[in-house]
């Protein structure tokens, strides 16, 4: 089943949002909480992302028995050097957004650390796509 | 005054609480089965802990159903959308209900109830203790000491009186340790029942989160019965609450196999008799004198009366301020002065946090007090002040504990405490002999909290999968506009509850959803 979320720019109360909601049918679907956690922390920066560097954007989340997609997608001005933007540390996010407590340059590697797969697509000027996959594992089919 | 404000022995019943009038319908009798612990020697007590999916069968908030109108107020409030209007009634799920007492608060017209122990269980005891919440103090104006409280308790018919701000000393000595050894953060209060059954529920991840610490009012209880264990005879560990989730956990306690407590008393139900005693003890502090002196002469002292009987006293320990700041929210952190920490009340608020929490947006926070009511433990259901003046008051009686308060009360005592307890606990609050260690064995849990996602649509997840489709399918036929004229809370809830079967598309009442679904066999009902 399919999901999608709307990610407004810039709006840090409204992100969340799509993690928040995400978390609640997911532990509905009785998945173990340790992967719950994991969706939803990804998911929680991924949101973050799209609304701090790419000027919003929506996410779509598809569960099947297999595993859960979550791709979020954006029209904000792409990221220039992928492998730089996954250090640790490294942000691009200015002074106002740091002083808000964000832009640590933990998102990319929270969310290589927490998904099974992390897969970006950027170009610059048009936007990012980041795509998130995580296993549902054995035991539950 | 009516009878109903006295406190003598052979009258006492519960006024607010157990009242016999409240329509229960639970498998589940309160009295007795409080009775049959007093009597049987607290072996009789169901316990849940051990045995996780055994439901919760009785709730201290509970619906009289004569007063409930359907209006569906409380069923918008509830933070674990337990509650359903069915047949115009509200109907509370015992197995979602956490008893944060929000749908009390919320309810016009006073449907919703908090039950708490009858005062008539006191006959069954021959020693009677009472262990004040600290929030019992916020309920009186400053001109009444701690000292005058303390009295009337006496007066109104318990023989011996131990703060439970002593088991909150007690418990901030003990996070202290807790936090230093812990590896996941932020570590979070157990001391308040509605949070750690809120987490349990709604929040399992944030169980290893929790602090694994028995409630204040627990340790309280132990070390009551560890000083009075010389005494022969029934004793009673009597509790005076606001907290209505402590009347729950009493009966069925997280993390710990079984309650020392004996009864939970609403300081509803006491106010009416203690007030009376405090004002007849201390005319002088009367601002407008006369009443209670003449009242004071038609107040009857239980034939039990402490000072024929005390023959163990429990000793006035000395700085209790930092445990009686516990009452409202912030308490905690003030008693436990360590940097990062943060406090959070009202249940929703908490809500919003663990969230956060749950999405690792929450950095470098040590340690979270979280309060179901806002204000903290002053706010609770079954308090009587305003919780905003009884907030005030508290933090006015911890600033100004005057000294001679504690003389006063030292005075008081007929006897010599027979305990190793120091007078005085702010020189070192370890002056139990016991280290940290062996405190934490004493009070530390005993039985890891089970997660109860109670919301798993099935244990297969395919079809569990395949419900969940169903959900959405059916929540796009829906108006979308949470009006809850179908008593459910939002139109999702609506959606879920028809998809488990125990609701119908016919229970929305918005037309529109006539004319969105050909597939919808029941559409051509209307």
């Amino acid at each position: 089943m399919k999901f999608e979320y709307t990610i407004p720019a810039m709006d840090f109360m409204a992100a969340g949002k799509a993690s928040t909601d995400m978390k609640r049918r997911l532990t509905q679907l009785g998945l173990p909480l340790e992967l719950i956690k994991r969706v939803a922390i990804s998911m929680y920066e991924a949101e973050m992302n799209v609304a701090i560097h790419g000027q919003g954007g929506r996410a779509e989340v598809e569960i099947t028995t297999e595993c859960i997609t979550a791709r979020f997608v954006d029209h904000g001005p792409g990221i220039a050097d992928i492998e730089l933007a996954m250090q640790e540390g490294y942000s691009t996010a200015s002074e106002e957004i740091r002083n808000m407590g964000f832009g640590a340059g933990m998102g990319l590697p929270n969310m290589k650390r927490n998904s099974d797969e992390l897969l970006i697509e950027s170009t610059l000027g048009e936007g990012t796509t980041v795509t998130m996959r995580f296993y549902l594992g054995r035991g539950v089919s | 005054m009516s009878e109903k404000n006295r406190f003598p022995k052979n009258e006492i019943s519960g006024t607010t609480g157990a009242s016999a009038d409240s329509s229960v319908d639970m498998a589940y009798d309160v009295s007795s089965d409080v009775a049959a612990r007093a009597l049987h020697g607290r072996e009789s007590s169901a316990q849940s802990s051990d045995i996780p999916d055994k439901p919760v069968l009785f709730h201290s908030v509970q619906l009289d159903e004569s007063l409930c109108v359907g209006c569906t107020t409380c069923i918008r409030f509830c933070p674990t959308k337990a509650i359903r209007v069915r047949n115009g009634k509200a109907r509370i799920s015992a197995d979602l209900c956490i008893d944060c007492g929000e749908c009390i608060r919320r309810c016009p017209k006073g449907a919703k109830k908090a039950v708490s122990d009858p005062l008539f269980l006191l006959d069954g005891f021959d020693l009677r203790v009472a262990l004040p919440a600290p929030s019992l103090y916020g309920q009186f104006a400053l001109h009444y000491s701690h000292a005058d409280i303390f009295e009337a308790l006496h007066h109104i018919g318990f023989d011996e009186v131990f703060d439970v701000a002593w088991g909150a000393v007690e418990a901030t000595r003990l996070t202290r340790t807790l936090i230093e050894g812990a590896d996941v953060f932020p570590v979070i209060s157990s001391a308040c029942p509605v949070i750690v059954r809120l987490i349990q529920q709604r929040f399992p991840s944030l169980i290893s989160n929790l602090l694994p610490l028995i409630p204040p009012v627990e340790i309280a209880a132990i070390e009551a019965r560890r000083l009075l264990s010389g005494f022969q005879g029934r004793i009673g560990v009597f509790f005076l609450s606001p907290c209505t989730a402590k009347v729950t956990a009493v009966r069925w306690p997280l993390g710990y196999q079984r309650s020392m407590v004996d009864a939970v008393f609403s300081l509803k139900d006491i106010y009416p008799s203690l007030k009376k005693a405090i004002e007849a003890l201390s005319p002088d502090r009367q601002p407008s004198n006369g009443t209670a002196l003449a009242e004071c002469q038609s107040l009857d002292i239980p034939a039990h009366s402490p000072a024929s009987k005390i023959s163990y006293s429990l000793p006035y320990i000395g700085d209790l301020e930092p445990g009686l700041g516990w009452a409202r929210s912030d308490g905690e952190l003030e008693a436990l002065r360590i940097p990062d920490a943060v406090s959070v009340d009202g249940i929703s608020n908490v809500i919003d946090l663990l969230e956060a929490i749950e999405n690792g947006d929450i950095h470098s926070i040590r340690y979270i007090e979280a309060l179901a009511c806002p204000g903290g433990c002053v706010g609770g259901p079954m308090a009587v002040e305003n919780p905003h003046l009884a907030r005030s008051t508290m933090r006015q009686r911890c600033e100004h504990i005057q000294h001679s308060d504690l003389q006063h009360r030292q005075a008081l005592s007929p006897s010599k405490a027979l305990s190793p307890l120091q007078p005085d606990m702010a020189s070192s609050s370890t002056s139990l002999t016991r280290s940290a260690a062996e405190a934490l064995r004493l009070y530390g849990w005993t039985i890891p909290l089970k997660p109860k996602p109670v919301r798993v649509l099935d244990q297969d997840f395919a079809k569990a999968l395949a419900m969940a489709e169903d959900i959405e399918r059916i929540s796009a036929l829906l108006p979308g506009i949470d009006c809850g004229a179908c008593g459910a809370p939002d139109c999702q809830s609506l959606a879920e509850d028809i998809v488990r079967k125990l609701a119908v598309l016919e229970d929305c009442r918005i037309p529109r959803i006539c004319i969105s679904d050909q597939s919808e066999p029941r559409e051509d009902k209307r």
